[in-house]
């Protein structure tokens, strides 16, 4: 009679943590995807239940199930707005882990995928190859071409979408080599940083901005030589062994000459997965407390910033601005008022704040890839947003969301410029 | 024969009945067993003009004996109270623990408090701005069957249940007889008064009154009225074409407040003449609008036009044009606050006999335009003849309220042939 | 019976896709999962989900059910705590998310009218830059819509001074059972006729589908004071509140939490309440500046006479929303007191707090769970939520008397079954406790005057028959999956 008496207990979730939700329906309306379709399969509080009728035995995993598992964006708006303190985040990353197996997709697919996440993302020398010749695409005028034509169309949406994807370049790329970046400044403090993967690439320009604020604010900055990916989006697919041993390497580029001053970090789903290489490396003896330290140290940029007595230039700058919340800086490091406080110390700057600007873009490190068309779904949301804010410039804090807001600009058409905090800031300072 | 019991003219054929509490009453119903026979609830006969006319009735339930006040419970602001009592017997009582009721209507002394809700009488006190129903938070109904039935209780949060006492709140008694209701009270406020201010033009009379009501002042009642209201009622408003009665209450220094905004606002009205009345003479002067209901003629009409704050602009507007034209007067209050109308016409009675009927097909068309109903008060009878009383309901909603009826009162034995759902049967 | 349904859901499927959209139809049984629960314990499947887009797609969705004799349950947001939104008999679940437009916003009339998915708290954010508010504020009312509000006549911290979900609503379209489109009310304030407004808020969905609604939208208030005051005794801080509306006041809110709650909404969200109170009242006035303070004054006054621990004002929005952050919380916090907790809802008039609190206090002496206070102690709320495991053979079957028992004494009191969380599935076996035989069959009378087929949120409400707890608890317990037990 009882459903509860027949459950076949699977191991891959934390019951504790599972059993946590009751159901409430609190997260439904942080949740970007719940918003785009108004659909609870693709609300955090159905995709728990769906992993609570699959851990009870009552569900078997489908293609259809773990396709609402897919279409998380692993924004966690979720888990921060529970009042029951579900741990949404690790539930669903221990989730798309198992689920692995369950996956039917080609043979050609999977290899690209896997290649890229084992083996481009976490080698910035791979990576760069590849983003140079994306470059070169650009710039030879032959994805004008493309474009134009609409002939990825006749080959495949998907195909279209990602080439909408590729990222425009921002100046050279930003390695890290090693190098110490002065702020000239007697006694300063000296800080370490982390590039992350895509940003360095991407957004050159942006880092070397970050860095030379950094400077103003009276701070030597480090970029460890041998760091690498942090591995966000390794777990954030479900490759989590993978996820495990680019931290460990981190912890140890981070750690060299034992120094143990502040990491700052400019990209913010960088930051979020480096607070919590304590928990992801718990079971492992030799690190786990390394990684607890390690992550104690990690901070978000402009969290940082706002504990440094940074003086914005006196120039100024004159722009409407808002702000788009990242996921993983406001939902993750609970990061919300730092940035925005920045903006506000800037002189000139019209702040407004944006409607719904706690809710996803739809970035989601590959999920702009993988899932275009929600993706795109969640974006118009945005755009609308945007435009009734009547800024015309729009800063956020992680290189997915600029790519991804660019984008959703460039389509519609707005005169809306996408930047970093810190690059208004180095305006302030650049700018007579 | 008591002449309350004479409804357009008509006597019950078998006599009053006076219940003394609920068992008889639910009794006095039961023991109605023919088919056929008509009830009238009776409280204190003061609204029993409303409605189509009476075409025939046998029996008048006078609940004037059920008029007690059951339990005060001054700690916890509720009461009980059996129907019959008369809203000042009520008041009276509360008032010796600083608490009222906010509901009032008119003629206190004869009004009883299930008449007052069975027939949605309009009274000017909002606290809060809310509606007489927001104060019930229980109710017992005997059904026309005999059955007696309660909803809700003596506490101010309640949703065990279907809300029924909203049945019977401008039910006018067609779908069971009220016998006991229980009230959210109002602490008194320590002070009291009330500001008039006249003003030469209609659109000042609106314009201060939206000013007012985007204001924070919280009336506890807002009138403004016409030069020939204000004659009527007798007012002391000198050169005024449109008067404006704000009653406010409070805390000394709140209501202190709330008059200097008030006396702030009214500078920029040039022409404006203010006066402020102390407590007593506030009160006075609100028992008198009060229980003005209209001209006492038999041929005299009394409307009231429910519609929204900023509609009774061109209402009112609209009416002054109609009846300049067609030369008569017509003496007008709005609530702002409420965007309610209640207008008075002494006469329409003329050698012509079609011209009354076109007039009032005109105000309904008026009405009509500015998105508003009308509910009259009081029509002469003659008029009532083939005329509905009852402003157009939609049909979707009147399907419901005749079904209603009908499961409720399927012999029609309460009130039959008077309200909007027996439209058919008049 | 099972064939024959299917066979008919062969051809009803595309229907509804034809009226509503391919999309917005679900019927695989993953999908229809996700569709069981509500915020309650109770669970029920329905055959099919429909999302509709208006008020036309909703009559035609409710005549096909019709000509199939399919129950219609709609929902909102699915945070009811009483099993409203649960699809008990199968059938069609009509989810209102998609109808969320704030439609109009008339500043000057202070009315706005919404399609019933808007969630509560957006339409006041929206109104606020017009310095306007809706007052019903739910604790839920970051999820919860409009729709389910009136289904459920909701209340919330600040009803104490402006009155609940009926208090605020000036009118409805609604799509009847037969599928025809009308309006109850209007705009205006006041109207003709039965108050078919006032009878459909509160009715949890069994009388028609609201489509539209037209709320009254009151100014945003001049001054707002939060006062947390904390005692040594949970009978100090019940007196107080008795005293203080003894005394004539009208605070927008007064809610009050014994020590479990300060200790849980302390570990969870530091709100900054005191250690080792037994409890605290959380005040706030609001109104015009001088009114606020000759109020806060008075209330200050009163409870001096009960010596309290520590009297604490914000003096700014942020340490108000400090305050208030403890309280919003601690639901969820309870968590972290025990595994899972069952959370009681009935009101008792409010001179009788002292009373009612010390015999719940015996319960859980006597039975060992302990059982923590959650108040809207203003209008005699009561949340006793009762702490608990699951996995303890024994706990449910026990909680759920516990819970009975509490109930039976609130109405023993003079109070009632349900403050705001309504009967649906779950109290609908305790009816009996506060209405005789005849009122309840004049209120099934009430759904007949409606529809006779019984299609719209069947078996919610009234009693299933038997009458009897042991039922209401044996089907409680077939239902509960782990942990949930709000
Ligand atoms: C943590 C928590 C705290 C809560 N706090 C409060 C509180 O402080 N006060 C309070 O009153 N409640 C509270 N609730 C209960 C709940 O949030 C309310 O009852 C709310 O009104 C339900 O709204 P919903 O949109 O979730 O409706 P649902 O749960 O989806 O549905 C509730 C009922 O409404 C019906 N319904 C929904 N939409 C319509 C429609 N358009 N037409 C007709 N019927 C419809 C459904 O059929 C169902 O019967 C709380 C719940 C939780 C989980
Ligand atoms: S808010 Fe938390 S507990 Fe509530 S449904 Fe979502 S995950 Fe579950
Ligand atoms: S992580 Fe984001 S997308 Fe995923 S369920 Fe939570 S809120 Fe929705």
């Amino acid at each position: 009679m009882l459903e509860v008496e027949k459950i076949s207990k699977s191991t891959w979730l934390n019951e504790s943590e599972l059993y946590k939700c009751v159901h409430c329906g609190f997260c439904l309306q942080a949740c970007p995807t719940y918003l785009a379709t108004g659909l609870e399969t693709e609300s955090p509080r159905g995709r728990i239940a769906l992993m609570k009728a699959v851990n009870e035995g009552r569900l078997e995993i489908s293609n259809q199930v773990m396709r609402h598992w897919d279409l998380c964006v692993q924004c966690r708006a979720c888990e921060d707005v529970c009042p029951s303190g579900v741990p949404y985040g690790n539930l669903i990353e221990s989730t798309m882990d198992h689920v692995r197996d369950y996956r039917r997709i080609g043979l050609l697919p999977r290899l690209a995928y896997e290649i890229a996440l084992k083996y481009l993302l976490p080698n910035q020398k791979n990576l760069s190859v590849l983003v140079a010749m994306m470059d070169f695409y650009i710039k030879s005028g032959f994805q004008k071409l493309v474009r134009k034509t609409k002939i990825l169309r006749l080959i495949s949406r998907r195909l279209e979408n990602l080439e909408m994807m590729t990222p425009a370049l921002n100046g050279e790329f930003f390695r890290a080599d090693g190098h110490v970046y002065q702020s000239g400044m007697a006694d300063a403090e000296k800080i370490q940083m982390l590039t992350g993967c895509i940003m360095p690439l991407t957004q050159g320009n942006q880092m070397r901005a970050a860095v030379r604020v950094l400077n103003k604010a009276g701070k030597d900055v480090e970029i460890p030589s041998s760091q690498v990916c942090c591995g966000a989006i390794n777990s954030h697919v479900g490759d989590v062994e993978k996820a495990k041993e680019l931290a460990r390497e981190n912890i140890e580029a981070f750690s060299k000459d034992n120094i143990d001053g502040a990491i700052v970090v400019a990209s913010a789903g960088c930051g979020a997965r480096m607070k919590e290489y304590g928990p992801l490396l718990a079971d492992d003896p030799e690190y786990s407390s390394k990684a607890a330290n390690f992550s104690k140290r990690v901070i978000d940029i402009n969290e940082y910033l706002i504990g440094t007595q940074l003086q914005p230039g006196e120039s100024g700058v004159r722009r409407a601005v808002t702000y788009q919340d990242s996921c993983h800086l406001a939902n993750v490091q609970k990061v919300r008022d730092a940035p925005r406080n920045l903006l506000k110390s800037i002189q000139g700057v019209d702040f407004c704040e944006l409607k719904q600007s706690n809710i996803c873009c739809g970035a989601g490190g590959t999920y702009m890839i993988t899932e275009p068309e929600m993706s795109k779904k969640i974006l118009a949301n945005k755009m609308k947003n945007i435009i009734d804010s009547g800024a015309d410039t729009i800063t956020t804090a992680n290189p997915g969301c600029f790519m991804q807001l660019q984008n959703g600009i460039r389509e519609a058409g707005l005169d809306v410029e996408v930047k970093y905090v810190t690059d208004l800031l180095d305006e302030t300072y650049t700018k007579k | 024969m008591e002449e309350k019991h004479l409804i357009d003219g008509i006597q019950p054929s078998q006599g009053p009945i006076y219940p003394e509490d609920t068992i008889e009453l639910s009794s006095a119903l039961s023991d109605i067993t023919e088919p056929g026979k008509v009830v009238v609830p009776v409280g204190g006969a003061t609204r029993l003009q409303i409605g189509a006319k009476m075409p025939h009735y046998d029996y008048a339930l006078d609940l004037s004996n059920m008029n007690h006040l059951v339990a005060h419970n001054s700690a916890d602001l509720t009461c009980i109270v059996q129907s019959g009592i008369t809203l000042r017997s009520l008041q009276n009582q509360l008032r010796e623990q600083e608490q009222f009721l906010a509901v009032d209507a008119a003629f206190p002394g004869e009004a009883t408090i299930g008449g007052t809700l069975a027939s949605n009488a309009p009274g000017y006190l909002r606290w809060q701005l809310a509606h007489m129903r927001d104060m019930v938070i229980g109710m017992q109904v005997v059904l026309p069957s005999g059955t007696v039935t309660k909803s809700g209780g003596p506490v101010v949060k309640n949703v065990a249940g279907y809300d029924m006492a909203r049945l019977h709140i401008g039910g006018y008694g067609t779908l069971g007889v009220i016998s006991e209701i229980s009230f959210k009270l109002t602490p008194l406020p320590p002070r009291q008064g009330s500001l008039l201010v006249g003003f030469q033009s209609e659109n000042e009379l609106h314009n201060f009154s939206e000013e007012v009501f985007d204001s924070y002042v919280m009336p506890l009642a807002l009138t403004g009225m016409n030069e020939h209201l204000i004659k009527t009622l007798q007012i002391d408003a000198p050169r005024c074409r449109y008067l404006m009665v704000i009653r406010i209450g409070g805390r000394q220094m709140a209501f202190d407040r709330q008059l200097n905004i008030m006396n702030k606002m009214v500078e920029q009205y040039q022409d404006s003449h203010t006066d402020f009345l102390e407590q007593n003479a506030s009160d006075r002067l609100w028992e008198k609008i009060r229980d003005f209901r209209g001209y006492g003629s038999i041929s005299s009409i009394t409307g009231r036009v429910f519609s929204t704050p900023t509609r009774l602009r061109g209402l009112l507007r609209d009416m002054a044009n109609h009846f300049e034209e067609i030369g008569s007067t017509l003496a007008v209050s709005i609530q702002p606050g409420f965007g309610t109308m209640e207008f008075y016409i002494e006469s329409l009675l003329a050698e012509d006999k079609t011209r009354p009927t076109q007039v009032i097909e005109q105000i309904h068309n008026i009405a009509r335009q500015n998105q508003s109903h009308i509910n009259y008060e009081k029509l002469p009878p003659d008029l009532k003849i083939g005329f509905n009383m009852w402003s157009q309901i939609n049909e979707g909603s009147l399907g419901i309220m005749r079904s209603l009826r009908d499961t409720y009162d399927p012999d029609k034995k309460l009130n039959r042939g008077r309200y909007l759902t027996d439209k058919e049967d008049s | 019976m099972g064939q024959s349904q299917s066979l008919k859901m062969k051809d009803l499927i595309p229907e509804l896709k034809r009226i509503v959209g391919d999309d917005y139809v679900l019927d695989d049984q993953a999908d229809l999962l996700v569709y069981e629960y509500d915020g309650s314990i109770d669970r029920g499947n329905p055959v099919v989900v429909v999302l509709p887009d208006t008020a036309k797609e909703i009559s035609q969705v409710l005549k096909l059910a019709r000509l199939n004799s399919l129950p219609v349950v709609a929902r909102g947001a699915g945070t009811g705590l009483s099993g409203g939104a649960i699809a008990e008999h199968g059938g069609i679940v009509l989810s209102m998310a998609r109808m969320n437009q704030i439609l109009e916003v008339n500043r000057s009339d202070r009315y706005a009218i919404v399609e019933p998915g808007v969630v509560n708290l957006d339409l006041s954010t929206h109104v606020a830059s017009e310095g306007l508010y809706y007052a019903p504020d739910p604790s839920s009312q970051r999820a919860c819509t409009i729709g389910g509000n009136i289904a459920e006549n909701s209340g919330g911290p600040h009803c104490l001074a402006y009155g609940v979900t009926t208090n605020h609503v000036l009118g409805m379209e609604v799509v009847l059972a037969d599928g025809s489109i009308t309006w109850f009310g209007d705009n205006e304030r006041d109207g003709i006729g039965y108050d078919l407004r006032g009878i459909t808020i509160g009715s949890e969905g069994t009388l028609a589908i609201v489509t539209k609604i037209s709320v009254r939208l009151l100014r945003l208030p001049e001054h707002v004071k939060t006062m947390l005051m904390s005692f040594e005794t949970i009978e100090d801080a019940s007196a107080a509140v008795t005293e203080i509306i003894g005394a004539g006041m009208v605070p927008a809110a007064l809610e009050m939490m014994d020590h479990f709650c300060i200790k849980a909404a302390e570990e969870a969200v530091g709100a900054g309440y005191p250690e080792g109170a037994g409890a605290v009242l959380l005040v706030e006035l609001d109104g015009l500046l001088e009114s606020v303070e000759e109020e806060s004054e008075e209330i200050e006054a009163i409870c001096h006479e009960f010596s309290p621990l520590e009297i604490r004002v914000a003096t700014d929005s942020l340490e108000r929303e400090k305050l208030w952050s403890g309280r919003k919380g601690v639901l969820g916090a309870l968590g972290r007191l025990a595994p899972n907790y069952y959370l009681v809802d009935g009101t008792i008039p409010r001179t009788k707090l002292v009373d009612v609190l010390k015999k719940i206090n015996e319960i859980s002496e006597r039975s060992g769970y302990p059982i923590a206070n959650l108040l809207h102690a203003g209008d005699g709320n009561l949340h006793p939520s009762i702490l608990f495991d699951e996995r303890k053979p024994g706990d449910v079957e026990n909680i759920l008397a516990i819970g009975a028992e509490i109930l039976r004494i609130c109405v023993d009191s003079g109070g009632v079954l349900s403050g705001e969380h309504g009967i649906g599935l779950e109290k609908q076996d305790q009816m009996p406790l506060m209405f005789s035989e005849e009122d309840m069959a004049t209120m099934s009378l009430l759904k007949l005057a409606f529809e006779t087929e019984d299609l719209l949120n069947p078996g919610k409400v009234f009693p299933t028959g038997a009458g009897c707890g042991d039922i209401s608890q044996a089907r409680a317990i077939a239902r509960v999956g782990p942990g949930a037990y709000i």
